[in-house]
């Protein structure tokens, strides 16, 4: 069995705690990448956290978990390594015990739907409740599909050998409205406007596309509800499937930290 | 320039933050938002932020008075497991209260739009409440949900924000805003709320008190912190209620007349509990 100790943070614990976050939650988009500058600010600097609100919970040689607790009643990080519900419930009831000291009417927590923290936290009396929501949009659709296209290079280079050319519809206030796509030769270019003429002209809603790149819709759902269209027709398919290789995948988890 | 112009209102000029700007969109922050940015978070959230600068807060100004603002942060957004995004989060957006319905929001959110247009955010985001999100935000900024996958957990420590929207329903009653509503009515209800210390209600012709033992209900409601916040909104329905009855989510305990007495006067309970709770 592991022997846990916990302790409030010391000078020098920023490394740790930036490494431990940025593992813990790898897999998931939706938040800043930790540097301890950002950190220092978001965590230690945060006007209603003082160092003895700071918990942090090892196994003798490596941290396993912390937890940031606002004397607001925010907690606002909450990182443990695997799931550990042992961690997890140390971390909980010391950062409870804190915060009893303040005159606050109620503790907020956040963690990741998929979560397996989220057993350890109804054990010691959270319940879910509803939140306000993170929403998206871009100034610049081609930057936005530059850098999902940019990140899967080789298996868009060896599908597919076309210039696609964007049309949106219904832009919001200072967007540009067109953006070119260049697949020739394992070379990929994003443009704004059509550089060339453009051998698929694709025309869709700016919010479809928003819609395709976040919320996964199918791109082919869209176009069957006529709110694409492609041209021409034959290149349908290579349409289509550019936009659907491109789109995000998994969720987002965003901490109160980032938030607040 | 003329397009910046364009977005501004026939009386007021949007403009990037100066620093003599500092303390009056601090307190105009603070009054906006004192519930939980309390004045102090403004210099800490903006000032002291490492990625702080100006020319991301827009000030809408009348006649040499700050009568709006809008803030970004510039940040590095994570979107998968594998890319990160040069982006921005607009954070604080508020307009003093005789300026609304003017344009100035939408004036504002355009004017940082222009501003920085040459720099290609791939992504903007913020946070908000559906409600606001639906009318302002997606119709001026077209946002959208994006691939939430976050849950809020809460835990109540005590009762205190039941107990001030108590203080503001009873003076309610002492203006007789509810007529003679509550003349014959006289009922003990104890809410056991997973997680969290018991409430108990009595209602009478005068009001409500938070302060009496538990052990003398009429009523025990047994629940928790999601199921309440579930029939505390507005649209709250009847159908709702029976559905979360069926799922074993909420039950009441007690006499059968008292229940219908509890049942009647639903109301008293329904504007104590919208209000804000945790």
């Amino acid at each position: 069995m592991i022997r846990y100790s916990i302790r409030t943070f010391e000078d020098g614990d920023e490394k740790e705690i930036v490494e431990l976050f940025n593992e813990v939650f790898n897999s998931y988009g939706g938040f800043v990448p930790r540097t301890v500058e950002y950190w220092r600010w978001c965590c230690l600097k945060r006007p209603d956290v003082e160092r003895d609100g700071v918990f942090l919970v090892s196994d003798g040689q490596k941290l396993r978990g912390y937890l940031v607790a606002g004397s607001s009643g925010n907690i606002w990080e909450f990182c443990v390594s695997n799931d550990d519900e042992e961690v997890a419930r140390t971390l909980l009831c010391e950062a409870l015990k804190y915060l009893e000291k303040f005159a606050i009417s109620s503790v907020n927590v956040n963690v990741p739907l998929d979560s397996g923290l989220v057993e350890s936290l109804r054990e010691v009396g959270f319940s879910a409740i509803s939140a306000e929501r993170m929403f998206v949009t871009t100034l610049s659709p081609e930057a936005i599909v530059q850098v999902l296209a940019s990140s899967r290079k080789e298996r868009l280079a060896s599908r597919f050998d076309d210039e696609f050319g964007f049309r949106l519809r219904d832009v919001p206030y200072g967007v540009r409205k067109e953006f070119s796509v260049e697949i020739r030769s394992g070379a990929l270019k994003v443009s704004e406007g059509f550089s060339s003429k453009p051998s698929v002209v694709v025309e869709l809603g700016f919010m479809d596309l928003l819609s395709i790149l976040f919320e996964g819709s199918s791109a082919w759902r869209l176009f069957l509800a006529r709110k694409i269209s492609v041209r021409p027709f034959r290149k349908l398919g290579a349409a289509l499937s550019f936009l659907s290789a491109i789109r995000l995948r998994g969720l987002w988890f965003f901490p109160l930290s980032d938030y607040g | 320039m003329a397009r910046l112009l364009a977005v501004m209102g026939e009386s007021f000029i949007c403009r990037t933050l100066r620093e003599e700007d500092d303390e009056e969109v601090s307190g105009l922050i603070e009054s906006a938002f004192s519930s939980f940015l309390r004045g102090r978070f403004w210099d800490w959230k903006y000032l002291r932020n490492p990625g702080f600068d100006r020319s991301f807060v827009a000030v809408a100004e009348e006649n040499g008075k700050i009568v709006g603002c809008n803030h970004w942060l510039l940040r590095k957004l994570k979107v998968s497991d594998s890319v990160v995004i040069d982006g921005a989060m607009g954070t604080d957006i508020t307009v003093r209260p005789e300026y609304r319905k003017k344009g100035v929001g939408k004036a504002l959110m355009h004017f940082l739009r222009l501003q920085h247009e040459d720099r290609k955010l791939a992504l903007l985001y913020m946070f908000a409440a559906p409600e606001l999100q639906k009318h302002f935000h997606t119709p001026v900024g077209g946002y959208i949900p994006a691939p939430d996958g976050t849950a809020l957990y809460t835990k109540i420590l005590n009762w205190d924000k039941v107990k001030r929207n108590v203080t503001a329903f009873n003076e309610r009653v002492r203006l007789k805003e509810f007529g003679d509503r509550l003349t014959n009515v006289d009922l003990t209800v104890v809410f056991k709320v997973r997680g969290a210390p018991s409430l108990c209600l009595h209602v009478d012709g005068k009001g409500v008190d938070p302060d009496i033992p538990a052990q003398d209900s009429d009523v025990t409601v047994i629940s928790d912190v999601t199921t309440l916040g579930k029939i505390k909104g507005e649209d709250a329905a009847v159908w709702r209620l029976i559905r979360l009855l069926l799922a074993g989510r909420l039950k009441f305990r007690g006499g059968l007349r008292k229940m219908l007495v509890m049942y009647r006067n639903l109301w008293v309970f329904k504007e104590i509990l919208s209000g804000k709770i945790t």
